[in-house]
């Protein structure tokens, strides 16, 4: 049985050199976890902070006996512009809650004006309504007198019948009467 | 049974190799690489930071989504090619996504504190993408430093955020990648760097590009590499930008840094609830929204452990911590970073509504 590999030059190199890099990190870590490193370290920086100021001091003196603008000056000046443009932010920060009150209130007018406009059609509605009602009670009560007008042209008419009744019971009687009377000058004669 | 390996070595391609020193020579010799962004808008300026705007190229997502990037270095690596870009991976999704770039402060910015980063420059960007989105909600996705921040900004503001994404993101300082020793030496005083920050006012890129480079420590790595795969076009040309971008560090305001060192790495406030930001006590209690943590196997400068303590201090009810197989670079060079976020997020980001 033969179990056939690819020896590639680049990937043993990979791999050695991760290996390499590998032990190497390990073995610095744990070379440098030490307090008189610790100690050294802080020495190196307080003396290489020492130096950085003691230069800057020293800069600036030369500068301000040549009346030299340094770079704290110009910085200075650009910090002016930084103020600025924070104020301008604060105010952008304002007229947004202005806008946003503004839309807000905008809003709730609108909101308003859309119920007033609501209530506005319900009445006109209520009052076609009304008046549609209002009209029919009218037509029904003008049949209802037209109604009552003839009824009382019946009682008339009634009243006329009873007179006319009354006339011919006074008729019959003139008639009776004037029956016995000649019977009466019959009797006479 | 006796068994017998077979070594076969390849005869080396004499165009492979012709490829790979060819590589070589152009990346001793010639300029670095031109980065070219996604198509984007700055949308706002303060000093020197820039709030960039990348509108996605199909907007899927109503909200969206806010990259905040470390402090400490530029943040073109969420943008460093156009196949491995983490905001053009978002974009693709259908995210429309927004980036704060701090900037690289200058001498007139080192009183800048980490209060003012945070209410002066972030909440005020978050602000300005929220306006300028039209959106109710926005989703807050910061990386390595930049999450710290975010953590911050979402645990005191009142904005209204909904998702909150933590990437290789350092909270812990109880311990970090530094030897025991010089651990315990920062923390109780022993090694201090206030003189060294009052002198230079602002930490100048080299130092700490310098720092960075010591923490490495034997960093062959990146070389043995590009030897190992020079053949390879696209992974030479990955390699040269990511050279670039190792390279081009920012400095860092003096007044942040003090109170990084003071109240972060010695006092260790974050996870203890007792850092002041803007007058308001700050407490990873008040982050109620949805959370996602994200730290990489092959993490060689944020350790899980500092990034871990944040899922038992948040209030929020849903939050996931996922473990990517990456690296603390690569999850970003490789454009990972988008695709490790998007199924988390896209189930938690409101959906564009069709017309």
């Amino acid at each position: 049985m033969t179990n056939e590999k690819t020896a590639d030059f680049f990937t043993s190199y990979r791999k050695i050199s991760e290996m390499w890099e590998k032990g190497l990190n390990d073995f610095l870590f744990k070379a440098v976890d030490n307090k008189e490193l610790i100690g050294l370290t802080k020495v190196g920086v307080d003396a290489h902070s020492r130096y950085v100021e003691r230069l800057k001091r020293n800069h600036e003196l030369i500068a301000s006996y040549w009346n030299l603008p340094t770079k704290k000056d110009v910085a200075n000046v650009a910090e002016l512009t930084i103020q600025a443009e924070e104020k301008v932010d604060m105010l952008e920060q304002q007229i947004w809650s202005m806008q946003d009150a503004f839309a807000a209130t905008f809003q709730e007018q609108q909101t308003l004006i859309q119920n007033v406009m609501e209530f506005n059609q319900q009445m006109h509605n209520e009052l076609i309504k009304t008046a549609k009602g209002l009209s029919a009670d009218v037509k029904k009560l003008g049949n209802e007198i037209t109604e009552a007008a003839d009824l009382k042209n019946i009682e008339e008419m009634r009243e006329e019948l009873a007179g006319m009744k009354e006339d011919l019971e006074e008729m019959k009687n003139l008639l009776k009467q004037a029956k016995v009377q000649p019977e009466l000058a019959g009797s006479s004669t | 049974m006796a068994s017998s390996t077979l070594i076969n070595i390849p005869a080396a391609s004499l165009e492979n190799e012709r490829a790979r020193w060819n590589a070589i020579y152009k990346v001793l010799t010639e300029p670095k690489p031109e980065i070219v962004p996604t198509p984007r808008q700055a949308i706002w300026r303060k000093n020197k930071s820039v709030l960039w705007h990348y509108p996605a190229a199909e907007k899927k997502y109503e909200t969206p989504l806010f990259l905040v990037y470390s402090l400490l270095n530029k943040p073109y690596i969420l943008d460093i090619s156009e196949e491995g870009s983490v905001i053009g991976n978002l974009t693709k999704m259908g995210y429309d996504v927004y980036m704060y770039d701090w900037g690289t402060p200058g001498l007139e910015d080192r009183n800048i504190t980490l209060d003012q980063y945070v209410t002066n420059y972030l909440e005020m960007s978050v602000r300005h993408a929220l306006r300028h989105s039209r959106a109710e909600e926005i989703s807050l996705v910061g990386y390595c430093l930049g999450g710290t921040m975010s953590a911050i900004l979402a645990s005191i503001t009142d904005l209204p955020i909904k998702n909150l994404v933590l990437a290789a993101v350092p909270l812990d300082y109880s311990t970090f990648i530094l030897p025991e020793k010089w651990v315990k030496a920062i923390q109780d005083g022993t090694l201090g760097f206030d003189q060294l920050t009052d002198a230079y006012e602002v930490i100048p890129s080299q130092f700490l590009f310098a720092v960075f480079m010591a923490l490495q420590g034997f960093n062959i790595g990146p070389n043995i590499n590009l030897i190992t795969r020079g053949h390879d076009p696209k992974y030479v040309d990955k390699w040269r930008r990511m050279d670039k971008w190792m390279k081009d560090s920012v400095s860092f305001s003096g007044a942040a840094f003090k109170q990084m060192l003071k109240e972060w790495y010695k006092d260790n406030k974050l996870v203890k609830g007792e850092m002041i930001i803007g007058g308001k006590r700050m407490d990873f209690g008040n982050i109620k929204c949805s959370l996602l943590v994200i730290t990489s196997t092959r993490d060689e400068l944020v350790l899980e452990s500092q990034s871990l303590p944040i899922m038992d201090l948040v209030s929020s009810e849903d939050k996931t911590y996922e473990l990517v197989e990456a690296g603390h670079v690569s999850i970003c060079l490789t454009g990972q970073f988008a695709f490790a976020v998007d199924p988390w997020l896209s189930s938690r980001s409101k959906v564009m509504q069709p017309n």
